[in-house]
């Protein structure tokens, strides 16, 4: 009867976590959806993103 | 590696191979991160430094001290290129996500009201304006802290009395308050790589993520000792708090009874899933590197360390 119980709780975890996991690619998917258009708006009204390079150096004087 | 007197902030470069690091030494100091060299150390500040950050390329650094002072520093010579006054101390810098901007959150002493002043900044020139371009005032408590949220629209700042604000900062305008989404002061504010969402710590034992453009609350991190300090991991579904008794509040010389662990949560189901020891005094800071491979913290105890991980975990898969 403990095994069963150890079982079922086990599976009641591993339900519980399935359901989150869901939750949260369910919302990090709207996130995205909303961020991609944000960002093309943002571009085409000019917003640049700084380009990481190494030749691109700060000159002091 | 470290500091002669407490940590405040821990910092990675957006490529990860720099550590900065500023403490209540008057210091700041860079590091190279794979194996603690100290490359330099940028004097000048008058006070405890509070806070720093780097430009997108690392040729910038910033800084904020309690000398009332924010100052650019020319990362690769030390040289300090310009110094902005503040009406009091400078507790929190960031570059925004463009680097056009940088955010300098003041506290509120002396009868001045604290404030988020945004410098423009003008990366051909060594001189910088000493007008900021927007002056965001709290409705609130002090803040505590302040971060860019994505594309640069927003700016979202934590307040003394564990509120949050969310401005359009271009516009000077509040576009929402959560009030006490936590029951103590809130301690640090990071935000998730692309600026969506951001994690909080307090000092009422907990650690929270939000969502940027609604502060709608999305998880919750418990612990048994006031939090310092919270970070999101790049590349695992973790959290990493750290935190510790006070130091006026420590009966014992135990690190163990004082809690100065780095703690390990998993981001989606909220659990603790393991500690990571080092310190001899509370956890002020914790920063990830950007490749997810290592983190870094810095203590009361005036050490910065540098932790990697070993292979198993990145191996290791939350059974589901």
């Amino acid at each position: 009867q403990d095994e069963r119980r150890l079982h079922a709780a086990d599976a009641e975890l591993m339900s519980q976590r399935r359901r989150l996991i869901s939750e949260w690619q369910t919302w990090r998917e709207q996130v995205d959806a909303m961020l991609a258009s944000e960002t093309d708006e943002a571009l085409q009204s000019g917003y640049k993103l700084p380009i990481v390079a190494d030749d691109q150096e700060f000159v002091v004087d | 590696m470290g500091h002669t007197r407490p940590l405040t902030q821990v910092k990675y470069n957006v490529d990860g191979d720099l550590l900065m690091t500023v403490a209540k030494d008057k210091t700041v100091n860079l590091w190279y991160s794979h194996n603690g060299e100290r490359i330099g150390t940028y004097e000048g500040h008058q006070g405890s430094v509070w806070s720093v950050d780097c430009n997108k390329t690392s040729t910038l650094i910033v800084t904020g001290a309690a000398d009332n002072t924010a100052r650019l520093w020319h990362a690769e010579t030390g040289r300090m290129l310009h110094t902005w006054e503040l009406p009091t101390a400078v507790k929190r810098v960031e570059f925004s996500r463009d680097d056009r901007h940088i955010l300098m959150v003041t506290e509120e002493r002396m009868g001045h009201k604290c404030g988020i002043y945004i410098f423009a900044i003008d990366i051909s020139t060594p001189e910088q304006s000493n007008e900021p371009v927007v002056i965001l005032r709290s409705s609130s408590a002090k803040f505590t802290a302040a971060a860019w949220g994505y594309l640069d629209k927003y700016i979202v700042a934590s307040h003394e009395n564990g509120s949050l604000t969310l401005f359009d900062w271009a516009n000077e305008e509040v576009l929402r308050h959560a009030p006490a989404v936590h029951e103590g002061v809130i301690t640090d504010l990071q935000m998730w790589k692309d600026g969506s969402y951001f994690i909080t710590s307090s000092k009422d034992k907990t650690a929270r993520l939000f969502e940027t453009t609604t502060l709608d609350p999305i998880k919750m991190y418990k612990a048994d000792t006031g939090i310092n300090t919270a970070a999101m991991t790049p590349t695992q579904d973790l959290v990493i708090l750290g935190g510790g008794q006070d130091s006026s509040e420590v009966t014992t010389t135990s690190s163990r009874q004082g809690k100065f662990e780095s703690r390990f949560y998993h981001k989606v189901f909220e659990d603790e899933v393991g500690r990571v020891k080092g310190h001899f005094g509370p956890i002020n800071t914790i920063a990830v590197a950007p490749d997810g491979k290592s983190f870094a913290s810095g203590g009361e105890d005036g050490y910065v360390r540098v932790h990697h991980y070993d292979p198993d975990y990145f191996t290791f898969q939350y059974d589901y």
